[in-house]
């Protein structure tokens, strides 16, 4: 997308093109929906500064907030863990709700550690495979692989 | 249950969205015109350096302070021992002046 020079606009129509989807992807990352919307501030806030780059493609800013998440995930553990903005599913249309099966399936993702949570986002959600996962993780398919099953295994255990 | 079984429970559901107010925080207090940090941040980095130099030549400054204070001391005490040898009046600390002026070396000039 090309910038046109340090407009608000520029901005706006950035986000309205990524910021949901790089949203949902740190929620699922940091299992926290403040912290979510702290890490997506950051990432658009930098790019503010980088005028250098005409081009913003999706799979920069993909890699920009899974780098910043889990740069929040090191620095910041203890609030992470401490924060109570955990509800992170919801259902498709508030008729097909069924909260038992939605709580219990978010209990099992959020019981999940991160890099795993990750992978099942990426996976189910978003429908990458397993080589663009390593591409973006930077981690072997195999690795990958391994904790997409790990997480399935886990939540299966949970379900 | 097997694998397809639990992805087809997670797609009955989807990722919360971004709440509202994200958009104007991001956005809208974005401001106006974005001043790119490469227009300010060569300016900064001049300023912080020059800043850094002048701290770290003080003690050159405080030697070349003290060396011209002595140098104006001498002069003066040579003034006044050639104008008394003068005679000791307004006149003779004139040409006194002149020539321990006229007396002192001079800085090397280079052609």
């Amino acid at each position: 997308m090309r910038r046109p020079h340090g407009t608000r606009e520029w901005l706006g129509a950035l986000y309205d093109r990524h910021a949901a989807g790089l949203y949902r992807y740190a929620v699922m990352i940091l299992a926290d929906r403040d912290a979510a919307g702290d890490a997506v501030q950051q990432v658009f806030t930098r790019l503010v500064d980088r005028r250098d780059r005409p081009e913003i493609e999706a799979n920069y800013l993909r890699r920009a907030i899974r780098n910043e998440c889990f740069s929040m995930l090191r620095n910041r553990r203890r609030r992470l863990q401490a924060a109570d903005s955990h509800e992170i599913l919801e259902a498709l249309s508030a008729r097909d709700d069924r909260p038992e099966e939605r709580l219990a399936i978010q209990a099992a993702l959020l019981a999940l550690p991160a890099d795993q949570r990750e992978v099942v986002h990426l996976k189910v959600f978003e429908g990458l495979t397993f080589q663009e996962i390593a591409d973006l993780a930077g981690e072997s398919i195999h690795t990958i692989a391994s904790r997409y099953r790990y997480a399935l295994d886990k939540m299966r255990a949970m379900l | 249950m097997n694998d397809e079984e639990i992805e087809r429970k997670l797609r009955r559901f989807r990722i919360v969205e971004p709440p509202a107010t994200l958009r104007t925080t991001i956005v809208e207090r974005s401001g106006g015109p974005v001043v790119s940090a490469s227009l300010w941040m060569p300016t900064a980095a001049a300023l912080i350096a020059a800043a850094v130099l002048y701290s770290l030549s003080a003690y050159e400054r405080a030697a070349v302070h003290f060396r011209v204070d002595q140098a104006a001391v001498a002069r003066s005490v040579n003034i006044e021992l050639v104008a008394r040898s003068l005679g000791g009046g307004p006149q003779s600390f004139l040409a006194a002046k002149t020539a321990v002026l006229l007396d002192e070396p001079k800085p090397e000039t280079r052609r």
